[in-house]
């Protein structure tokens, strides 16, 4: 188990993370959401000894962070890097032996690999020659070939098509299920959303919602509702607590200022004894941030 | 830092080096040109004339009859009766040259066209042929002649400071100088190709941020220490190219009389001298690799190589051209107190050694120097290295250096 406790980052008069607490167990997925500048590399940067805490311990199973230790990591930076002259085999073997796997193993997994990925290509193709796509799958291989313990992922899906991105997502899922440690930074709220088994959402370096997804949610009650209805927008919003009425797709959402307020938008528009969609749920990941981190703006 | 690791990232270093053509261009440009000039040279030689001028000798049978069996001159004789008669044979091209005597004042006239003739040789044939026909007007005999002309013995011994005397004399002295002013151009040449490609390999690694998935499970001694001695690596494989080489050119061509200077060369140079410059280059060589990898840290993208890498190649120059202002001045204090100065010591301490200007005690010192220079600049560097191999300023290296400076003996600084 990796355990982040009271991890306090200070560079001069700045505080990029404040006071942050946190567990990960094997076979769990950490999300981590907030702006850029929020404090999520640099919480990645002190799991990984880049730079040390200003106060605050990093702990795994109750030791500090060994060398051994690290060569059980697998770290997937923001920006990708590859030696863009060596090739494929070269580069997956490298990092491999750098992190104890032998180099037969690792061209043996390396060529299972490449058929998983459906990576276009030989293994003796340079980095350079391959597209982005195939770039992104050779260096997801990189960072999972030796089944690393603590997979810490900066942005995975930023710059990936949706095809890469759903891979991505997939491996996440495998490494995960097969007891890997896993945290990761996004903006993709449904990435988040469907990975996190748990999420720390920070802004200006201090935690400011952290938990189980579901609870979270359930924590902001459920003032959502989705409705597919014949009812007019004005005879809906005449409904006290009721904030506002949006199209969405076919129906319209609606947003309450109470989560109670469901049962007479139901009493209403179910009034003539059938209402094809009605759905009370609580707010989504997406509205979540954006209100208690983006101030209500649009995230990137 | 794990071993198995630093070895790994050595090996890696090593070996995608080895197998550029950029190293190979870096060893084998010089061997190639050595072996271009030899055969350019050899082709000159195997080509040229064998044919003897022809030079007539005015009116003097006796000096034409010294000249022939003096064959020394490499020429053929002929007697012509008058100047005006040798004019015209040189005219016709029948002579290539005519010489002419009178009253002990000889002159040579040769054709534009002719083949040519050691005008020092037939000066020095000559001067016998005089100092002969003198003697004999004094009525000499041989055994006078020969103590007169007979040159007086001399030799000399160098007296060192701490009252050894060494092998002294001229053939010792220029080997050893010689030996020092070839090591300068050899150690510029690797400082320059090694500081370049320790810029090249950090600075790419850091740019293409493949450095945080390094650092992620390696450490940063671990990539600073890894990647010296894989530079260091190619640096000896470079050096034992040019040992093998010369091994191969002194077995395979044993007659040449290129390797035979050579030889000539080497068997001047004391053991001793030959030591301790080696041991001044090598040392040399691993401070200037540190302190370019310590720099190369601060890089932020390759473009920025050269700006780097041009300042330590400038210092580099430094101790070079000191080397060519050295002879006659052996009490320069500048010059004397650089030449203990470590980034300096390297070529100026050989070059003092070899002219005899500074002794091996003077010379060990300066080792030690460099030494001491060495292990502080390894372990301190290794913090400026850290400190800076992942941060990326607004591109400004100076600014990163100086602040680097600032945090250098300074422990709280140095992880943020």
């Amino acid at each position: 188990m990796i355990e982040l406790k009271n991890l306090t980052k200070e560079f001069g008069d700045k505080v990029a993370v404040d006071n942050m607490n946190m567990q990960l167990e094997a076979g769990h997925v950490v999300g981590l959401i907030g702006q850029n500048g929020a404090g999520k590399t640099t919480t990645f940067r002190m799991m990984l000894d880049f730079i040390k805490p200003t106060h605050g311990t990093i702990t795994w199973d109750n030791h500090d962070i060994t060398n051994r230790d690290r060569q059980n990591i697998g770290f997937l930076p923001e920006e990708r890097g590859l030696y863009q002259k060596l090739s494929i085999e070269q580069q997956v073997v490298y990092f491999a032996a750098l992190h104890g796997m032998s180099k037969s193993d690792a061209k043996q997994k390396l060529k299972h690999w490449m058929t998983r990925l459906d990576v276009v290509g030989k293994v003796t193709d340079k980095v350079q020659s391959l597209s982005k796509g195939n770039a992104q799958k050779v260096q997801l291989i990189a960072t999972v070939i030796t089944e690393p313990s603590l997979l810490i992922l900066d942005e995975p899906f930023t710059g990936l098509d949706p095809v890469n991105a759903q891979l991505m997502m997939n491996e996440i899922l495998r490494l995960k299920h097969n007891g890997a440690m896993i945290i990761f930074s996004s903006h993709n709220m449904s990435g988040v959303e469907k990975l996190s088994d748990e999420l720390l959402m920070l802004k200006h370096g201090q935690t400011v919602l952290s938990g189980g997804l579901s609870d979270i949610r359930e924590s902001f009650g459920r003032s959502e509702i989705y409705l597919e209805s014949p009812v007019e927008d004005a005879e809906l919003l005449a409904i006290p607590g009721v904030v506002s009425v949006e199209k969405e797709g076919d129906g319209r959402h609606l947003k309450l200022s109470d989560d109670r307020v469901g049962k007479e938008v139901f009493r209403i528009v179910a009034r003539d004894g059938y209402v094809p969609v009605f759905a009370q749920t609580p707010p989504t990941l997406d509205e979540i941030f954006r209100r208690e981190v983006a101030g209500g703006v649009e995230n990137d | 830092m794990t071993r198995h690791q630093l070895f790994l990232v050595a090996r890696q270093t090593y070996m995608n080096r080895m197998k550029t053509f950029g190293f190979w261009s870096v060893v084998l440009a010089p061997l190639l040109i050595l072996l271009v000039i030899f055969g350019i040279t050899f082709a000159i030689d195997a080509t040229k004339s064998d044919e003897k001028p022809t030079v007539a000798i005015v009116n003097d049978t006796s000096l034409m009859t010294y000249l022939k069996k003096n064959k020394s001159v490499g020429a053929q004789y002929t007697n012509i009766k008058s100047s005006a008669k040798a004019k015209q044979a040189l005219r016709n091209d029948k002579i290539d040259g005519y010489l002419t005597s009178q009253h002990e004042r000889y002159h040579l006239t040769m054709a534009k066209d002719a083949e040519s003739l050691s005008e020092d040789t037939l000066q020095t044939t000559i001067n016998q042929y005089y100092m002969v026909n003198q003697a004999a007007k004094l009525h000499l005999d041989t055994k006078q002649l020969q103590n007169l002309i007979q040159p007086p013995s001399f030799n000399s011994t160098v007296y060192s400071s701490n009252g050894k005397t060494s092998a002294g004399g001229v053939s010792s002295n220029a080997a050893n100088s010689m030996l020092a002013g070839g090591l300068g151009i050899f150690i510029f040449i690797f400082l320059t190709a090694y500081v370049g490609m320790i810029a090249q390999e950090i600075a790419n690694e850091k740019s293409s941020r493949i450095m945080e998935i390094l650092l992620a499970v390696t450490s940063a001694g671990v990539q600073f220490f890894g990647k010296l001695l894989g530079v260091a690596g190619l640096a000896i494989t470079h050096g034992l190219v040019y040992v093998v080489a010369g091994v191969i050119g002194y077995v395979f061509v044993p007659d040449n009389k290129y390797v035979d200077m050579a030889k000539e060369l080497l068997t001047g140079v004391d053991v001793g001298f030959a030591v301790m410059t080696g041991l001044l280059a090598i040392v040399g060589i691993f401070l200037y690799m540190i302190l370019t990898a310590i720099i190369s840290a601060m890089i932020n993208d390759l473009s920025q190589v050269q700006q780097a890498v041009s300042p330590i190649t400038y210092m580099a120059m430094i101790g070079y051209i000191l080397t060519f202002i050295l002879e006659g001045q052996p009490h320069n204090m500048l010059i004397n107190t650089l030449s203990y100065v470590p980034f300096v010591s390297q070529t100026l301490m050989p070059a003092r050694l070899g002219l005899q200007y500074a002794n091996m005690t003077d010379a060990f010192i300066a080792l030690v120097l460099e030494v001491v220079v060495l292990v502080f600049l390894a372990r301190y560097g290794l913090r400026v290295y850290k400190k800076n191999v992942l941060t990326y300023s607004d591109g400004n290296i100076t600014k990163a250096a100086l602040l680097s400076l600032k945090g250098l003996f300074s422990k709280k600084t140095i992880d943020e």
